[in-house]
């Protein structure tokens, strides 16, 4: 090593001690201080400069370098007429322009984000546990329905009726509307209370439109022998549209033992039905209106 | 050269950085240029002393001033526009260390030969002492050779860098202490080894 490198080099450890000695100060660095260690920090920039960056021309041939290669840049940017137009860009304008620029504000925002998405989860939860409440409930409703129907008291096969309607409206779910709507036919068809059966048909008026409820209806009609469930079972089979209503009708039309108040009604239904093409009447008649 | 106005040719503004890269950000992207002419040497500079690479810190500016255009909607109105700027080169660096991780910073400079005229051989020395001192550099991890750089050489505060490496301005402290100790000790291994600036790995190409 020549004595111009090791004087060199020594210099260049001068500097990189004294430098390490001024940044290793703590607390509040003196006025001074501050001003020796950017003089010191201005020497070492000057000791790393390479030739080529003291070098004029080449500092001169880089900036042109850099110039062309920016301004060729900028041209096919702006060429670009997509680039103002971009939704994604928009939107990034747009969530930047209300996102705050303090790290505290941010992590408030991100904290309240946190919280309103707990606060959705929560919600969801109950909202699904209040689901499977309902219907459990309905399940339970169903089962003391259908339960009830088979009972020996014709007041409890009455609560049962009820709570099979309730339970009908209540549920979501095709399979279990139709299994009460099978116990309700049933009690439509066999049950020995007039009241009840009554009640059952009053249920099942609201569900007449499915096809499997109508044709049970309908067969339950030839074995009516209530005046009051005959004519209000006439009222619904024919309103409901079924193809086998008026068949049905006329079969029970050929029974001796029909009331004169029914066989009346029947042949009106009858009538209206061969005038209107089937359609007698809009709306069943209720119980109540025929009573 | 540019077809479309070009900033160069206007009389030097009176606006600020951060006025210009407003109006960038609203859609005048020809200031972009003032900001090009005032500030693409020290960005080049952070580039050059991260990488020891001439050619690529010229790319990683370019990619720089490029970022500038595509997220000028992130620039906000309160912002200073130095720290981004860096924030940006700092990204940009990053982005090519992570895709060349297995290829350390090299230098990519030639020292002359020593020639017969007066003064060669000095200049040679200073040239040779300069380069071992950059290649201290490059040897120190990059978040110590980031927060020197900054720090050391640009004209940016405690505090901004402090913003930019988003810790505390205590913690720039004593990471450029801590950065000024390890380029010290760096550099006396090197002289001790009594390598040349190429370090035998035949990356400087000294002759």
């Amino acid at each position: 090593m020549t004595d111009q490198q090791t004087s060199d080099r020594t210099a260049v450890l001068e500097v990189l001690r004294r430098l390490e000695r001024a940044t290793a100060e703590g607390g509040e660095a003196s006025d001074e201080s501050v001003r020796e260690t950017e003089q010191l920090g201005a020497t070492l920039w000057a000791m790393l400069e390479s030739n080529e960056e003291l070098d004029e021309a080449a500092v001169r041939a880089r900036t042109e370098r850099l110039r062309a290669r920016f301004y060729r840049e900028l041209a096919v940017f702006e060429a670009k007429p997509e680039r103002r137009s971009s939704l994604l860009e928009r939107a990034d304008r747009w969530l930047a322009a209300f996102w705050p620029s303090t790290r505290v504000a941010q992590a408030a925002v991100a904290a309240f984000t946190l919280l309103v998405g707990l606060g959705l989860g929560l919600t969801t939860r109950r909202e699904s546990e209040l689901v499977r409440l309902e219907r459990q409930v309905t399940t339970m409703g169903q089962t003391v329905a259908l339960a009830l129907l088979d009972h020996s008291a014709a007041n409890e096969r009455l609560r049962g009726v009820s709570l099979g309607a309730a339970a009908l409206e209540r549920s979501r779910d095709d399979e279990a509307a139709l299994a009460i709507a099978d116990g309700l036919l049933e009690v439509v068809g066999y049950d020995p209370s007039e009241n009840v059966r009554l009640a059952a048909v009053e249920a099942l008026a609201r569900i007449a439109d499915r096809p499997r409820v109508r044709s049970g209806l309908v067969e339950a009609l030839s074995r009516q022998d209530s005046p009051m469930v005959q004519m209000t079972l006439a009222d619904l089979v024919v309103a409901s549209g079924d193809g086998d209503a008026q068949a049905a009708i006329r079969t029970l039309l050929q029974r001796d033992d029909l009331e004169p108040a029914v066989r009346l009604r029947l042949e009106e239904l009858m009538r209206d039905a061969g005038g209107n093409g089937g359609a007698v009447s809009s709306r069943p008649v209720t119980a109540k209106e025929n009573a | 050269m540019p077809s479309t106005a070009e900033p160069r040719n206007r009389s030097v503004s009176e606006v600020s950085d951060e006025g210009l890269m407003i109006q960038v950000k609203d859609g005048e992207t020809p200031q972009l240029g003032i900001l090009f002419e005032r500030h693409h040497a020290r960005l080049y500079q952070f580039c050059l002393r991260m990488t020891g690479s001439t050619a690529l810190a010229e790319d990683l500016v370019q990619d720089v001033f490029t970022r500038m255009l595509r997220y000028a909607h992130t620039f906000r109105v309160d912002s200073q526009f130095l720290p981004w700027a860096y924030r940006l080169a700092r990204n940009a660096t990053n982005d090519h260390f992570r895709k060349h991780r297995h290829e350390p910073p090299m230098p990519d400079e030639t020292i002359p030969q020593a020639d017969a005229s007066p003064g060669a051989q000095e200049r040679l020395v200073e040239a040779e002492t300069s380069a071992l001192l950059r290649r201290a550099l490059l040897e120190l991890p990059d978040d110590k050779r980031e927060v020197l750089v900054l720090s050391r050489f640009h004209s940016l505060k405690y505090q901004e860098i402090a913003e930019l490496l988003e810790c505390s301005e205590g913690a720039v402290k004593v990471r450029v202490h801590r950065a000024v100790k390890q380029l010290r000790e760096s550099y006396e291994a090197l002289v001790a080894s009594g390598q040349s600036p190429g370090g035998g790995r035949g990356a400087l190409g000294v002759v």
